[in-house]
């Protein structure tokens, strides 16, 4: 096995080994010390509405259900009947009393303790206890929420989920403070798209705002002739073509674009886009908001433009356009990706609109900007797969750390990494 | 009763356009107000209040076909091989448009890896002197709801 020293040295100032995106041993230590460690992002309470509502999530691999319990609280099981083992719950969410295991019909109260078995007389004298918590669905050692974004951490001890997310919830606390109801929540249904690459090399994108204009130039040049010759978009598809069109701009500009760096690995990009709508309805919704808060804090607020923040490392939610994305890694070069939309309860449909027609624009698997990325991203594997040439740099930027131009976010999650890997189990 | 037989050979038509490249001539099939629509599940209603696999007007239709075509894309070409089958009329739309379902069975050959879709279609569409063209496509892909990677062509 892989010494602690010996990953250590996989990342160093302005490089890291092949091997941390390569070898399959790297991968199941970043599912031990980091996925199982950190705080992920395992879903949203709007989508657990009554008692018994839940959802499936994953964290390192492992399949997990996330459910409302009668007393309100929200309980993160282990999907595995306490038996032999089988998923109890096959569907993404639903509803239940309790959860019953298809296979010998073991059946689970929603906070995961083992409720009834039948022909228990086959037990007997076997010490066997259906108070036994391993016989039961077990559940997370630690289940947290802020502000009604629910993560679970599989490790018993830890920092707290808000000194674990510090200065990235401003993002979620900007969402709710748009809300004119002062509630999110996740609605329009959710992309789910794999990609062949190694889970960091989405991340590691995901702030770049060197590669926009080169990666995404074939879909740069169509939008833009779109939005000046016919057939003349609808404002639904004016709106994709302008999103589309925004990743063709100047290095300048990209360089004008912060990038903030903050503990455990987590980013924040700011956006290219102000906030554009000036229709009657837009201002109503303005009006409501400012009753709220106040002239001051809605100017701040709406213009408070945020293009990504990273929960590092499982998620990345785009707060001024309402899209979340969760990072489920499958092997060392598979990994899935989940959309999901938010809504701000009480806004006119019409921004919830312009949120659906951003997820189809920019994360459909139809996607026009996605198809390039993807690409970039199994070429990245596929170059780093053999030895030989060991290093990947990891310097631009090194001056100058506050700029999309630099590379100084990914030194950032590497940082995480590096502390993540060799800290002792 | 529209004549089953040329509404087929209307569909096949259109597949062949697709298989052989010819994304102009298969554009121009399309009405101005137009919509190729692949819903992200069977029992989708609404394109405007859920998220759609595609949702396109004939302008994002256009800016797809001048990406497919780009000469810096990556990961293409993609080529495709329908086979439509199953075809029938149902009726007309509120509209008066011409409903006609059909199912597909698509290959799809891209990044060296060959791939199936497959699904039921229906096809609004409007008389044009003696053919017709398509006010709505609408495909339900049998896998929709799972999970995918990139789709870059169309169906």
């Amino acid at each position: 096995m892989t010494t602690d020293h010996a990953i250590a040295d996989l990342v160093q100032p302005g490089r890291v080994h092949r091997r941390v995106y390569t070898d399959p041993a790297i991968f199941e230590h970043e599912m031990a010390r980091i996925f199982a460690r950190a705080w992920c992002y395992i879903g949203h309470e709007s989508q657990l509405p009554v008692a018994g509502s839940f959802i499936r999530a994953t964290i390192a691999r492992r399949e997990l259900v996330v459910v409302r319990r009668e007393n309100g609280e929200i309980a993160v099981l282990h999907n595995r009947c306490g038996h032999r083992g089988a998923l109890v719950v096959a569907e993404r969410s639903g509803r239940v009393n309790r959860f019953r295991c298809p296979y010998h019909a073991w059946t689970f109260r929603t906070d995961g303790r083992l409720q009834s078995v039948p022909c228990i007389e086959g037990y007997d004298g076997t010490g066997f206890d259906t108070s036994d918590p391993a016989l039961g669905m077990r559940p997370v050692p630690r289940v947290a929420a802020y502000r009604g974004f629910i993560f679970a951490s599989l490790t018993a001890e830890g920092v707290s989920l808000e000194d674990f997310l510090g200065p990235t919830t401003a993002a979620i606390d900007n969402m709710l403070d748009r809300a004119p109801d002062g509630r999110l929540e996740i609605a329009g249904g959710c992309f789910r798209v794999r990609q062949r690459s190694n889970w960091k090399i989405y991340l590691e994108n995901m702030h770049d705002g060197l590669h926009p204009m080169i990666v995404h130039q074939p879909s740069i040049d169509p939008a833009r002739e779109g939005t000046k010759k016919p057939p003349t978009p609808t404002p639904d598809s004016a709106f994709a073509l302008g999103v589309i069109a925004a990743n063709g701009q100047t290095y300048e500009a990209m360089a004008a674009l912060p990038v903030r760096l903050f503990p455990f690995g987590h980013t924040e990009m700011a956006a290219f886009r102000a906030n554009p709508a000036t229709d009657p309805e837009f201002r109503a919704y303005r009006e409501q908001l400012v009753g709220r808060h106040g002239e001051e804090r809605v100017a701040r607020l709406l213009s408070d433009n945020r293009l990504s923040t990273m929960f590092y490392p499982s998620a990345s939610v785009q707060a001024t356009s309402l899209q979340m994305r969760v990072i489920i890694p499958e092997a060392v070069d598979r990994t899935l990706i989940e959309v999901w939309t938010l809504r701000l309860v009480g806004a006119p449909e019409s921004l919830y609109r312009r949120t659906v027609v951003l997820a189809n624009t920019a994360h459909s698997p139809s996607s026009l900007i996605k198809h390039d990325d993807f690409a970039i991203y199994a070429r990245v594997q596929d170059g780093m797969a053999a030895d030989g040439i060991e290093w990947i740099d990891t310097r631009r930027g090194m001056n100058d750390p506050s700029t999309s131009m630099s590379e100084a976010y990914i030194r950032n999650q590497f940082a995480a990494w590096r502390a993540y890997m060799t800290e002792a189990a | 009763m529209t004549d089953e037989a040329a509404v087929a050979r209307f569909l096949y038509d259109e597949a062949e356009l697709l298989d052989c490249g010819a994304y102009d001539r298969w554009f121009a099939l399309f009405t101005e107000d137009a919509r190729y629509w692949v819903p992200s599940h069977p029992q989708q209603t609404d394109p405007a209040r859920e998220v759609s696999l595609f949702y396109e007007d004939p302008a994002l239709m256009h800016a797809r076909i001048g990406r497919l075509r780009h000469p810096r894309a990556l990961g293409l070409p993609v080529r495709t091989s329908h086979l439509i089958g199953n075809v029938r009329t149902d009726g007309n739309a509120p509209n008066g448009d011409l409903v006609v379902r059909s199912r597909f069975q698509m290959i799809e050959f891209v990044a060296e890896e060959q791939r199936l879709h497959g699904g039921a279609v229906m096809h609004h569409l409007v008389a044009d002197g003696d053919s017709w063209k398509i006010r709505l496509k609408r495909v339900d892909l049998a896998n929709a709801g799972g999970v995918f990677e990139l789709l870059q062509a169309f169906f």
